[in-house]
């Protein structure tokens, strides 16, 4: 009781100064932490944007040959040397018939973009077009050997052999627009294809 | 004013730390919500300039397509739009004309001549453009009426697309 009594009758006020510095404290540790997770959040944005930056480009060359209206050759290089984030970075470039994918680990960390081409793509060369198209349907698609069946069986079949496909970030990308043809036996149709290949 | 600035009782002086921790609290806030901001005017301005590329590249696919060809290469025929716009389109044409793109990207094609007395609308069967973000292109082209007739028109693709798969 008199020391409850002692207490209640200090005025030297160290309680209102140790509580008021502990607030002080903590909230100079929360500004810090947040100014410096802050940071961190840019850097890791800009690093994806510059890895958006890329696989924009990748999809843009080849809508660029999918829209052209004639059989097309287009040749691609990563030009990493303006991207600073990713100056001595491996990068990995994965196409499939749906998506562009580019991936890099930066301080350990996965970063990912992916982007979706607005044209029907073919991982794979010519040849192999042709070879798969022959060893489905007898005949390689060009203009003198249409195939004898429906496009969408053509397209359900070239999609079901198609993989993901790992790309060397180094070496140059081919990308060519090309044209299936098939017939019902009356009319001969195609339909255009992107091939994209190392 | 002048009673606030003459007042020595300094009920506020032992607090002012906490106060210039608060303003400091404050100002941060506020330059953290005007960075977000900008970040989010920036994505969208990226998004829009990302896609219109994309829909624009369509578009002139679309306008040199061959299935769309009137008599000479720079002509679309009016014709051929019949048989690929409205409720009585051809499954089979509209299937080919679609499957020349990504099952990925949806869009829908407007054609229209410049004095608006005829226009066409190519859209996918059974698509329900649920997406978040719309991004529109055009580009000029020659319709073909009749072996007669050819107007200048307009080709518009419109990409719906989401913000995740942008």
């Amino acid at each position: 009781m008199k020391a409850i009594s002692k207490f209640l009758r200090d005025e030297r006020a160290w309680v209102d100064f140790i509580l008021s510095r502990t607030a002080l404290i903590l909230a100079s540790v929360v500004v810090i932490a947040a100014v410096y997770h802050f940071a961190v959040s840019i850097q890791e944005v800009n690093s994806q944007k510059e890895l958006d930056l890329l696989s924009t480009e990748l999809v843009s060359y080849i809508d660029k040959a999918g829209s052209s209206p004639d059989e097309l050759n287009i040749t691609y290089d990563f030009n990493k040397e303006y991207l600073p984030y990713f100056q001595g970075q491996q990068l990995e470039a994965m196409i499939s018939s749906e998506y562009v994918v580019v991936n890099a680990n930066i301080n350990g960390r996965p970063i990912i973009s992916a982007k979706t081409p607005a044209f029907r793509v073919y991982p794979y060369s010519y040849m192999a077009l042709c070879n798969d198209l022959r060893s489905e349907y007898g005949s390689n698609g060009s203009m003198v050997e249409p195939i004898s069946a429906n496009h969408t069986d053509i397209i359900g079949y070239l999609t079901s052999r198609t993989r993901e496909v790992n790309f060397n970030t180094s070496n140059p990308v081919y990308i060519q627009k090309t044209f299936i043809y098939f017939t019902d036996n009356i009319n001969v149709e195609k339909i255009g294809y992107v091939l994209v290949y190392q | 004013m002048y009673w606030f600035i003459n007042d020595d009782r300094a009920i506020l002086e032992p607090q002012n730390d906490i106060f210039a921790t608060a303003l400091l609290v404050l100002g941060f806030v506020i330059f953290a919500c005007v960075v977000s901001k900008t970040y989010i005017a920036h994505q969208d301005s990226s998004f829009a300039l990302e896609n219109y590329e994309q829909a624009s590249l369509i578009a002139q696919g679309i306008a040199h397509s061959q299935m769309l060809q009137g008599s000479r290469q720079d002509l679309m025929s009016a014709e051929k739009l019949d048989e690929l716009s409205g409720l009585h389109a051809d499954p089979q044409i509209l299937s080919l004309f679609f499957d020349s793109f990504s099952p990925n990207v949806n869009f829908q094609v407007d054609i229209s001549t410049e004095d608006g007395e005829y226009a066409w609308q190519i859209r996918k069967p059974a698509s329900s453009f649920s997406s978040v973000g719309q991004v529109a292109a055009s580009v000029p082209v020659t319709l073909e009426l009749n072996p007669m007739q050819q107007v200048p028109g307009t080709l518009t693709v419109k990409l719906f697309k989401d913000r995740w798969n942008s």
